[in-house]
C-alpha cells in the first residue's frame, strides 16, 4: 500500500449559489442545493458575553430608524460591549421605537424611549432623559454614533454639559486610547479613552461572537421640559428632487430596461429617486448625472432596486453603501445576484408593471401589513 | 441696514489638509456669508486667536470687512474668551468643524452652554422675523441626511452652527483683502482652568485599525465561516407568476420596514 493519503471522491459537499461544489471538512452535509443559499439561518445562538453580575456600566446611546438600528448605531453598541470587562454591563439607550433584539447586538440592558424618535427635534427632552439614565447607571464610558441624525448633536450637548474631556469623530479606539484625525486628516492624534466617545462610521466591526443578556428595562418617565425650540416639522421633499448621493430609496435601471416610462412610474409609485448604470446612460436613456458606479456617483441608499443591471464591478463599487439591494434580472447567474439581498428572476418590464400594480393597490386600499417582528 | 438684533460670525484659522497652507476654513466662510445675508453690514466677525494669523487675510477677501481678533491667554480657553466678548450678541454663527486641530465641532455647544442659550447644529438657512410682541424669532432650516430638511423656530439669543452645504455664494475679491481691517483687542484673563489631557499628534502613516471582538474559534469553525462568507448571497425567487414575484418584493420591503404602506 502506498503512503499517499486517499481522498474519497464522493465525500459530502454542498452547492454554493454560484453552482460550485464546496467541500466543508468536518461537516456531515447533504448535497442539498439550497443549503448554501440560506446559510445564515443555520447559525446557532451565540454564547453570552459574561455571566458575572455587573459592577460597572458602559452605555451606548443611539436613535433608531423605522424601528431598526443602522450599522453606525450597531457599531456604537458593539464598541461598548467589546471594550467591556466581564464585570462590566452594557446599557443600550435607544431613542425611538425598536423592533429588533438589541441583545444580539451586545447589550445587556436595553432602554427604549419610543417618544424621542429622530423625526422630531426635541434635544432638551432627549438630554434630560439621557441625563436621568446617566445618573442611574453612572457609566464609565458612553459610546454614541457621530452622525447628523441627531446622535452627534445630542452627544455634543451632553459633552458640553459634562464639561470634561471628550472625543468626537473617533477613527480608532481600543481599551485605553482613542484616536481622532487631526488637521483635516493629515495627522492623527491619540488620547486616553474619555467618558464620552462619539464614533465615526466604520470604526468598529459590529459582528460579535457573543450576545448580551438583552433585558428590556422600562423607559424612564419623560421629564416635563419646556423646549426652547419649536419643531416646525420636516419639509415635504419630492423623492425625484433629492440628490442621488443623499437619496434613501433608489430605483436604478440598466441595460435590461427597455421602457424608461415604466421605470419612472415605478419610481413615483415607490417614492424613489432614479439612477442608472453606465450602459443605460451611454445609450442616452438617462442623463449623465444619474449614473451610479465607479465613473458616476456613489450612493448610500437604504433600499436600492437594481432593475436589469447585471452588476459589473464598477457598478457594485458605487452601491457599496446600500443596505438592502433588490435585483430584478433575467439572468440568475449575473454578478448582481451575489450582491443582492433579494433577486427576482424574470422580465424587467413585466415585473415592473406587476410591482406598480401591486404597490398602488396596497397604497390605495391602505392594507395593514402583516406585523412580522424579527 | 439697521437691525434691532446683533449677529456675529466666528472664524478660525483654516489649513489646507494636504499642503498645510493657511486658507479660510470653508465652513467658517460659509457661516460668515450667511451672517452677511442676515445682518448686512451689521455683522461682526470675530476671531479667537492671534491677529497675525495669515488665514485672516482670506476672510477679508471673502468680505469680512473688520475682523475682531481676541488674543487667547496662556490657558488657551477660546470658549471663555468668546463668551465674555459675545455676551450681548443675539445670534452667534460658527462653522461645523475647524480645519486645524481636532475639528471636534464642540465649540458652538460649549459656547451655548457658557452663555446659557440654545444651540442649533447643521443649519442651512436662518431667517429672522419680528414676533407679535417686540421680540425677534429665528426660523432655521436644518440639514438632515437622506435628503430631508427640518424647520425649527427659536427665540433669540441663539448659537447657530452652519452646515458647510448652506446655499451661499463665496466671492473672493483682492480689493476687499486690501481694504479690510483687523482690530486687535487686549487679552482678557479668564479664570477657568480645565485640565485637558493633551493629544499626542503624529503623522497619519497608517490606516486606523478597526476595533474587533476577540474570537476564540477552532480552525474548523474559522474555515467554515470563511466558506459561508464566500457563499454570500440573498434570496433568489425563480418560481411563480409575475404577480407572485411582485408580492415577494413587497413582502421583503414590508418585512424590513422599508416602506410605510
Amino acid at each position: 500500500m502506498s503512503d499517499v493519503k486517499r481522498i474519497n471522491p464522493r465525500r459530502p459537499y454542498r452547492m454554493s449559489p454560484t453552482g460550485l461544489r464546496r467541500i466543508v471538512l468536518g461537516e456531515i452535509a447533504s448535497a442539498d442545493p439550497h443549503i448554501g443559499v440560506t446559510a445564515h439561518e443555520t447559525q446557532q445562538a451565540k454564547p453570552l458575553r459574561t455571566r458575572e453580575p455587573a459592577k460597572r456600566w458602559h452605555m451606548a446611546v443611539a436613535h433608531s430608524e423605522r424601528g431598526r438600528l443602522d450599522d453606525h448605531a450597531r457599531e456604537a453598541i458593539a464598541a461598548a460591549s467589546i471594550l467591556a470587562t466581564p464585570d462590566t454591563g452594557v446599557v443600550a439607550v435607544i431613542l425611538g421605537e425598536l423592533h429588533e433584539n438589541a441583545g444580539e447586538l451586545g447589550a445587556d440592558k436595553i432602554v427604549v424611549v419610543p417618544d424621542l424618535d429622530a423625526t422630531r427635534f426635541q434635544p432638551q427632552r432627549e438630554e434630560a432623559v439621557v441625563q436621568v439614565l446617566l445618573d442611574e447607571f453612572v457609566p464609565a464610558h458612553v459610546f454614541m454614533p457621530d452622525n447628523l441624525r441627531g446622535d452627534g448633536d445630542l452627544g455634543r450637548r451632553l459633552i458640553a454639559k459634562d464639561n470634561a474631556f471628550a472625543a468626537t469623530h473617533v477613527i480608532e479606539l481600543d481599551a485605553r486610547h482613542v484616536s481622532v484625525s487631526w488637521s483635516g486628516g493629515a495627522e492623527i492624534a491619540k488620547a486616553p479613552l474619555p467618558r464620552f466617545v462619539l464614533l465615526a462610521p466604520g470604526v468598529v466591526d459590529a459582528k460579535l461572537p457573543f450576545a448580551g443578556a438583552g433585558e428590556l428595562l422600562p423607559a424612564p418617565k419623560l421629564p416635563g421640559v419646556t423646549e426652547a425650540y419649536r419643531d416646525l416639522g420636516l419639509e415635504p421633499t419630492e423623492a425625484a428632487d433629492i440628490a442621488l448621493e443623499e437619496a434613501d430609496f433608489i430605483v436604478s435601471a440598466g441595460n435590461g430596461v427597455e421602457n424608461v416610462e415604466t421605470l419612472g412610474t415605478l419610481a413615483r409609485t415607490l417614492g424613489a429617486a432614479i439612477g442608472a448604470s453606465r450602459v443605460a446612460v451611454d445609450e442616452g436613456k438617462f442623463s449623465r448625472d444619474k449614473q451610479i458606479g465607479a465613473s458616476g456617483k456613489s450612493v448610500n441608499a437604504t433600499t436600492y432596486f437594481a432593475i436589469g443591471i447585471s452588476g459589473a464591478v464598477q457598478h457594485l463599487q458605487g452601491i457599496k453603501g446600500c443596505r438592502h439591494v433588490i435585483a430584478i434580472n433575467r439572468d440568475g447567474g449575473a454578478p448582481i445576484v451575489k450582491r443582492a439581498d433579494l433577486t427576482v428572476i424574470g422580465d424587467a418590464e413585466e415585473l415592473m408593471q406587476a410591482l406598480i400594480t401591486r404597490v398602488s393597490q396596497a397604497r390605495n386600499q391602505g392594507e395593514v401589513p402583516r406585523s412580522k417582528d424579527e | 441696514m439697521s437691525n434691532a438684533f446683533t449677529v456675529a460670525a466666528l472664524i478660525s484659522a483654516g489649513r489646507h489638509p494636504v499642503s498645510g497652507a493657511p486658507r479660510a476654513c470653508r465652513g467658517d466662510a460659509v457661516a460668515m456669508a450667511l451672517g452677511r445675508r442676515m445682518a448686512g453690514d451689521g455683522l461682526r466677525v470675530v476671531h479667537a486667536g492671534a491677529a497675525e494669523e495669515p488665514s485672516l487675510q482670506d476672510y477679508l477677501a471673502l468680505g469680512a470687512g473688520t475682523i475682531e481678533a481676541l488674543p487667547l491667554d496662556s490657558s488657551g480657553d477660546a470658549v471663555a474668551t468668546l463668551a465674555a466678548h459675545l455676551k450681548n450678541v443675539d445670534i452667534i454663527l460658527t462653522g461645523s468643524n475647524a480645519e486645524s486641530g481636532a475639528g471636534s465641532g464642540l465649540l458652538p455647544y460649549a459656547l451655548a452652554r457658557a452663555l446659557a442659550r440654545p444651540v442649533a447644529g447643521n443649519v442651512l438657512d436662518a431667517r429672522v422675523q419680528k414676533t407679535a410682541g417686540e421680540g425677534w424669532d429665528v426660523e432655521i432650516r436644518q440639514f438632515l441626511p437622506k435628503g430631508q430638511r427640518r424647520r425649527i423656530g427659536c427665540a433669540l439669543p441663539l448659537v447657530i452652527a452652519v452646515h458647510p452645504r448652506a446655499p451661499v455664494q463665496l466671492k473672493y475679491a483682492y480689493a476687499r483683502r486690501l481694504s479690510g481691517r483687523i482690530e486687535r483687542f487686549p487679552e482678557t484673563p479668564t479664570d477657568t482652568c480645565v485640565a485637558q489631557p493633551v493629544w499626542t499628534v503624529e503623522t497619519a502613516s497608517r490606516r486606523p485599525i478597526r476595533l474587533k471582538a476577540r474570537e476564540t474559534k477552532s480552525g474548523h469553525a474559522r474555515m467554515q465561516a470563511a466558506v459561508v462568507a464566500e457563499a454570500k448571497g440573498g434570496i433568489v425567487a425563480f418560481e411563480g407568476s409575475t404577480v407572485d414575484k411582485a408580492q415577494v418584493m413587497l413582502n421583503y420591503l414590508r418585512e424590513h420596514r422599508l416602506v410605510d404602506f
